[in-house]
């Protein structure tokens, strides 16, 4: 019963630390909570959309003329597999959405009952029942909408050598498999009438090399087959080679994990994140007790006197503190479930799936309890010095110095009263502050490495360092490759520009490397390729991968290799290790002569890398008029328009600017909380100021400048943590992207955002919480 | 023969407590003289910090005038408060209040330095020249927890008379001092006042009322007596002494 008048005695009386740590936890407890159910809400929703359309366990798509009979039944009688589906479907290079145009291929099929559901126009909810669809009509997957910008009602054309064709967009339907905006492979769904007269417009066209007409093949594995999907793409590629045929190929499990890859390292950050946060709560929390104790040493005396045993006044602690953190832990999870349907839809334009709303409850209490502990741990620790207090000191008024002697201390010179003074209250109790400092050196590492990533997204050359090609001019031939006249041709406009860093011809193809299929890039050039270690592949037996594949196949430079495409099996040696991040780092790269052995033969795009990205216009012109019709030439000088990059800077976006608004809060928590702990203390010492003729609002500048002074410290540390940390850990967390090598580019505004708003806030709200300097009264300081 | 440098008219000061009005100052007129070391005296309990702080405008009488230089203290914002604080009047508290984690020399300077009309070095020079005279220059860069409660007290005065105030304020100086220490105070404020300074000071203390050229009796928030002496001087301590304490039997002390 003592124990418990005291508790609420002692809660009503520190109702702001009290509060304080309430708020924090709320924060901490519904962040989690919203992190970890929306993260296992995608994945469910996911996997459950995969389990609901019965996706085939190894999907490939072969050109109609590759395909042969005997092929797909070698693939049947398989002792694997289940069972083979296929399905016709025409490609499309070329296709105008709103007059934009885009060359990712699209695979077009006919509507034949095969689309199980549909989405309502605005991507809410699935409908009923899918709609029928007119002739004109084209229904599209979300992820095009993401990466396009369109909506139901926009109109669409495909141009191709076998004519044109106009649709109008009539919905967007579920497609878990390449509904996602991760995906470059995309199918899109036409009336079954319209198919059949785009399938005849192709097929009365013989062009082997424009590859109009594809079959999709779905391969079922048997229920009792036990192996990985990996290894049954593998074992059916050993013993039937259809793999090989195929141009594209992909399993159930990589596409699960490219719907959700991008989710999946958002989440990661941001549980990060919210594990700073507990740990600041934990780090505040042991503050605050320590302050207490010190302040409070002759009211824990009187206890003491009055026959409480050391272990009754920490269980006190322990249970004001748990009752703070349960009470913020069950309203933070009650937050969290409006959180959780708020930003449960944020993946959905990337996963393509609506996600479900419910709440991870298993997880949130688990982690509740974790931090619930660790915070009894942190109370006993901080309250060690209980023991320390005897009766007799604390009541014969021996209160110890609130302030220490340092070796930081600096003189209070005229010139700089404020800022010297700032700093001596700074330095004698850096102690106290040193949480603080703490606390600032995280968020501030957090801050600058988000904005690493984003400023990544926007740079050029780090772009380019970790692996992506961009140019700003690009040509590409219709539906063909370059002529050796047409490479000639923009070799001599572009030799003579002083502007262009490289020049590329490039082309890619899914070969099968040791029953793998990867994803492999074709360079006339193989100087222009992005070497990170060895030497880049000149001879026709040479190829260079990238780290992420090195160590996915146990190879390393120097190993030997067979590549299998077609009819083709050559044996190659890996001479280096090259940076990329197409189709998430696993890839491969050789020259002219090495794609000439494998059958691979002529370039499908060029594209120039210029060191002055205005000129981009100027040069397409000057292409433009050297080859003449027939080819698409694109000049982009900022890559407002690289689509798969701003859905990824979209999402950085949302990231940063929840950590940003994560921080400010705690910044203003922690800060008002220091505050009223330091100016409880120092009470006093504010009355003697104001005596000797300082006024509230100078008092109240030195309390905002001393936790500037903090801020800067805190600042600093945070950024040589980022400096020293931040790409080792991005490198670590986007391997699974492509990215092994993340490039730090720290540029002013980098850094500087994060700076000013975490000294503005420190500021501020140091001079907010510093407001009741103006009830101090000097008559206080009289004693009877 | 001097002039008036601090005017009360029906200085009133009275605290809410337990929901009535404690009076503690009622309708007290007063005018302290330039160079005068004007001591009042009272009973623990008498209002004599009261009367002080309400003077030196530390705290707002709650109503009456306190005329100093034309202005109204009472009527006074904060901001004129301060700069008073800082320019004219200094102020003596017995509990010395030094800021614990400055200097001794600092906690003379930092005043000084709020004074803009004179340079930083200017300030420092006049502050280690006071610690000298106070004869605590050997521990001007330690704490005030590292020396003693005289040498503070010493500090203290050398910070309220740092900024040459026009009037200096001293409640109780003495009160928190042994024998040898109240008087070596005491020297110094009769020193000051030797030299020109006006001095207000309140104390219960016989010792320290010797020093006054003027002493005022306070009871029950009145002023209820008034007596003038020549300036002190140590030879005559023994004749002042009986002096002032048949003074003080006459006002019932
Ligand atoms: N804040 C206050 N509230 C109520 N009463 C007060 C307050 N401050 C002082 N008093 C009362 O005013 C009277 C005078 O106090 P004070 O001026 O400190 O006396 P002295 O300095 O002469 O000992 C005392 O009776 C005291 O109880
Ligand atoms: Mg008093």
């Amino acid at each position: 019963m003592d124990i418990l008048t005291l508790l609420r005695a002692n809660i009503k009386r520190k109702k702001g630390a009290f509060l304080g740590i309430v708020l924090l936890m709320i924060i901490v407890s519904m962040f989690l909570t919203t992190i970890y159910s929306v993260k296992k809400n995608v994945t469910k929703s996911i996997d459950d959309a995969y389990e609901e359309f019965k996706t085939a366990n190894l999907m490939m798509n072969i050109t109609n003329e590759r395909l042969s009979d005997e092929l797909l039944k070698s693939v049947k009688d398989h002792p694997l597999v289940d069972h083979v589906s296929t399905m016709d479907a025409v490609l499309m290079r070329r296709h105008f959405v709103k007059e934009k145009e885009d060359n990712q291929s699209w695979l077009i099929v006919p509507m034949n009952g095969i689309v199980q559901k549909q989405f309502s126009d605005d991507f809410s909810s699935y409908l009923d029942e899918v709609r029928p669809i007119s002739p004109e009509g084209i229904y599209l997957v979300q992820g095009i909408a993401t990466n396009e910008g369109c909506k139901v009602g926009d109109d669409l054309r495909f141009q191709t050598k076998y004519g044109e064709y106009n649709f109008k967009i009539e919905g967007f339907v579920v497609e878990p498999v390449d509904g996602c905006a991760m995906v470059g492979w995309k199918t899109v769904y036409v009336a079954p009438e319209t198919f059949e007269k785009l399938a005849s417009d192709v097929d009365a066209v013989d062009n082997p090399d424009a590859a109009g007409r594809v079959t999709i093949v779905y391969v079922y594995k048997k229920a009792d087959c036990e192996m990985s999907d990996g290894e049954f793409a593998r074992t059916i590629n050993r013993d039937t080679g259809i793999q090989d045929y195929a141009y594209a190929s992909a399993t159930k499990t990589q596409m699960k994990r490219y719907t959700n890859l991008f989710s999946d390292i958002i989440c990661s950050i941001m549980i990060g994140f919210a594990m700073v946060l507990a740990g600041v709560v934990l780090i505040i929390m042991a503050h605050n007790i320590t302050v207490t104790i010190e302040m409070s040493y002759a009211e824990l005396g009187i206890l003491k006197a009055e026959g409480f045993t050391k272990g009754r006044i920490r269980v006190l602690f322990i249970l004001q503190y748990l009752l703070a953190e349960i009470t913020g832990a069950i309203i933070g999870t009650i937050l969290s479930i409006p959180m959780i349907s708020l930003f449960g839809g944020i993946f959905q334009p990337i996963t393509a799936i609506i996600a479900k709303k419910d709440v991870d409850l298993e997880t949130s209490l688990t982690l509740l309890l974790l931090i619930l502990g660790l915070s009894v741990l942190v109370i006993l620790l901080a309250t060690r010095k209980v023991a320390k207090v005897s009766p007799v000191k604390a009541l014969t008024g021996e209160s110890r110095d609130v302030y220490f002697e340092s070796f930081l201390t600096a003189p209070v010179s005229g010139k700089n009263l404020s800022l010297s003074l700032s700093y001596r209250q700074f330095s004698s109790n850096k102690r106290r502050y040193f949480v603080a400092i703490l606390i600032t050196a995280l968020l501030m590492f957090f801050m600058l490495t988000v904005n690493l990533m984003a400023s990544a997204m926007k740079s050029k050359s780090a772009l380019e360092a970790m692996g992506t090609i961009l140019c700003e001019v690009e040509v590409r031939p219709q539906d063909r490759n370059f002529t050796e006249e047409e490479m000639a041709a923009i070799e001599s406009v572009m030799k003579e520009e002083p502007t262009v860093n490289k020049s590329i011809f490039f082309r890619n193809e899914y070969v099968t490397v040791n029953g793998n299929t990867i994803y492999c890039q074709f360079y006339k050039d193989p100087e222009t390729i992005n070497m990170v270690s060895g030497r880049a592949p000149v001879y026709d037996n040479e190829l260079v991968i990238t780290d992420i594949l090195a160590e996915d196949l146990g190879l390393k430079t120097g190993d030997k290799l067979v590549v299998a495409r077609r009819e083709y099996r050559e044996e190659f040696i890996v001479s280096g290790i090259f940076c990329s991040m197409n189709d998430t780092g696993m890839t491969m790269a050789m020259g002219d002569a090495g794609a000439k052995k494998i059958g691979v033969n002529g370039y499908i795009w060029y594209g120039a890398s210029l060191s002055k990205p205005k000129e981009a216009d100027r040069l397409a012109k000057a292409l433009e008029e050297k080859l003449g019709a027939g080819f698409k030439i694109v000049a982009d000088s900022n890559f407002s328009e690289v689509s798969d990059i701003k859905s990824i800077s979209t999402a950085v976006m949302v990231m940063r600017y929840t950590i940003y608004v994560f921080s400010i809060i705690f910044v203003l928590v922690v800060v008002s909380m220091i505050c009223s702990k330091s100016f409880a203390q120092e009470r006093r010492d504010l009355g003697i100021y104001k005596a000797i003729g300082f006024t509230s609002r100078k008092l109240r500048s030195l309390f905002a400048l001393r936790f500037l002074i903090i801020a800067v410290i805190g600042s600093a540390i945070g950024t040589v943590l980022s400096l020293l940390f931040s790409s080792k850990g991005l490198s670590m967390l986007l391997r699974s992207v492509g990215i092994c090598n993340f490039i730090s580019n720290y540029r002013t505004e980098t850094i500087l955002i994060p700076v000013i708003l975490l000294l503005g806030c420190f500021f501020l709200f140091a001079y907010i919480s510093a407001r009741k300097v103006k009830k101090v009264e000097i008559r206080e300081l009289v004693i009877e | 023969m001097s002039s008036n440098i601090l005017t009360a008219h029906d200085l009133c000061k009275s605290f809410a407590h337990n929901g009535g009005q404690v009076h503690v100052l009622s309708h007290i007129d007063l005018e302290i003289k330039e160079k005068d070391f004007t001591v009042v005296m009272g009973a623990s309990g008498s209002g004599k910090s009261t009367l002080l702080y309400a003077l030196s405008g530390m705290d707002k009488a709650t109503s009456g005038q306190v005329l100093f230089d034309g202005k109204d203290l009472v009527k006074m914002k904060e901001k004129e408060l301060a700069k008073l604080r800082s320019h004219d009047f200094g102020f003596i508290f017995q509990q010395m209040h030094l800021i614990s984690n400055l200097t001794l020399l600092e906690n003379v300077t930092v005043p000084g330095y709020l004074n803009n009309g004179k340079g930083a070095s200017e300030v420092k020079g006049r502050a280690e020249k006071l610690l000298e005279q106070m004869g605590i220059s050997d521990v001007k860069t330690h704490l005030p927890s590292q020396v003693s409660g005289g040498e503070q007290q010493r500090c203290a005065i050398a910070r309220s008379i740092i900024h040459e105030p026009k009037l200096l304020f001293a409640d109780e100086p003495t009160g928190a001092l042994n024998r040898k220490n109240t008087k070596e105070v005491l020297d110094l404020l009769t020193e000051l006042n030797r030299n020109g300074q006006s001095i207000l000071m309140v104390t219960h203390d016989l010792r320290a009322a010797l020093r006054a050229s003027r002493l005022l009796y306070l009871e029950d928030g009145n002023v209820i007596g008034e007596m003038t002496l020549p300036p002190y001087d140590k030879e005559e301590e023994k004749s002042r002494e009986t002096q002032v304490n048949a003074w003080l039997s006459s006002m019932k002390w």
